[in-house]
């Protein structure tokens, strides 16, 4: 038996990060849904078990305290910029794999929203992700070869195909 | 977040506040709720662990289901596979939380940084080690020789808190006796008092 894995999500913005967030309940993760406004994810948390009634899968008004139970944090979008969000949750991420995603933004923003990523945790294991939803390929860098194996492994297991890239910027492909 | 951690190093080694923000940046804070699991039967140990808040346990399940709690570690104690943490092999143990709990956890690449950055550190862990291998001794010795009614009074003495916060059972299956023995015990302890 494996031990589920916690994984906090914050800043899930977009019909495409809601159909990552599907994809993610299917595998043998705890997901924690991280919203600050009330009932904004209610309606993804209940299509989620409604797919899958076995998900554990709970929303967490708290990103301090998601991220302090999670074992991944996973950062969509423009929360990769949010430095407020960023210095609240940097107590709680040291030593945790830290995971920027950005869907169907440009390579260019995605790089700068992890460089960024990695500035603000200094002690945090950065990787990137990069998802174009009209393709089932997922890039994914990071300097720390364990944590990018280990999101690749995530990402395969939700029925993407993971493609590590070597180096820190997605701009090098 | 590092109170009881950094007071349990200040108790037998002095470090700087130099030296106690490197241990910040090498320790993974995690939060575990009750009865979710830290570790399982066949994965390997990557982490030891600092209790901060609440009440770890390890053990075995037999073939009849029945469980064998080696260790609980409460606030201030340490928990790990050690066996498995220094050989990267498959643990026989569970591991899980008996209340809601908040840990520091750290990896052995991390732990060995660690006692680079720091060296004062490598007398705090020997003299903790020491310690559990005089405990372990004494456990071993006492499971082998003493009676249900030693081992409950001695475990009263040394660890009240434990007594009050985990299930009975789970008391008994520590001590190495049954559930009625431990029941029969504290009522001849209690009708003497």
């Amino acid at each position: 038996m494996t031990t589920k894995k916690a994984i906090a999500l914050i800043g899930i913005d977009s019909k495409n990060c809601a159909a990552l967030v599907k994809e993610l309940a299917k595998g043998n993760h705890r997901l924690l849904l991280i919203s600050h406004v009330q009932n904004q994810l209610t309606p993804l948390h209940a299509e989620v078990l409604k797919n899958y009634p076995h998900a554990d899968v709970e929303i967490i008004n708290c990103a301090k305290d998601a991220c302090w139970e999670a074992d991944i944090i996973t950062l969509f979008g423009e929360a990769n910029f949010n430095k407020e969000l960023i210095e609240r949750i940097k107590v709680v991420s040291t030593r945790k794999i830290v995971t920027g995603v950005s869907i169907n933004r440009s390579k260019e923003r995605t790089s700068l929203g992890v460089n960024n990523l990695q500035l603000l945790l200094p002690h945090s294991n950065v990787v990137q992700v990069f998802h174009n939803p009209e393709s089932p390929d997922v890039l994914i860098a990071g300097d720390d070869v364990q944590s990018t194996q280990v999101i690749s492994v995530i990402a395969a297991a939700a029925g993407y195909k993971p493609i590590l890239v070597e180096g820190w910027s997605i701009n090098k492909l | 977040m590092f109170e009881r951690l950094f007071t349990s190093i200040s108790e037998k080694v002095s470090l700087t506040d130099e030296e106690f923000e490197i241990c910040k940046t090498l320790f993974q804070p995690k939060k575990l709720r009750k009865r979710q699991f830290l570790l399982q039967k066949g994965e390997v140990c990557k982490y030891t662990v600092f209790v901060e808040k609440g009440i770890l346990r390890s053990y075995t399940t037999d073939e009849k289901g029945n469980e064998h709690i080696l260790q609980f570690a409460l606030e201030g104690w340490w928990m790990a596979d050690l066996y498995s943490f220094f050989t990267n092999e498959a643990s026989p143990y569970d591991m899980d939380a008996l209340e809601d709990s908040e840990l520091l956890m750290i990896t052995q690449s991390s732990w060995s940084l660690l006692l680079d950055k720091v060296p004062a550190l490598e007398r705090y862990f020997r003299i903790l080690i020491q310690n559990n291998l005089i405990a372990t001794q004494r456990r071993l010795m006492g499971a082998m020789s003493e009676t249900a009614e030693e081992k409950y009074t001695k475990l009263v003495e040394s660890f009240p808190d434990c007594i009050q916060r985990v299930p009975q059972h789970m008391i008994a299956s520590y001590l190495g006796i049954t559930r009625e023995t431990l029941s029969r015990t504290r009522s001849q302890l209690a009708s003497r008092k």
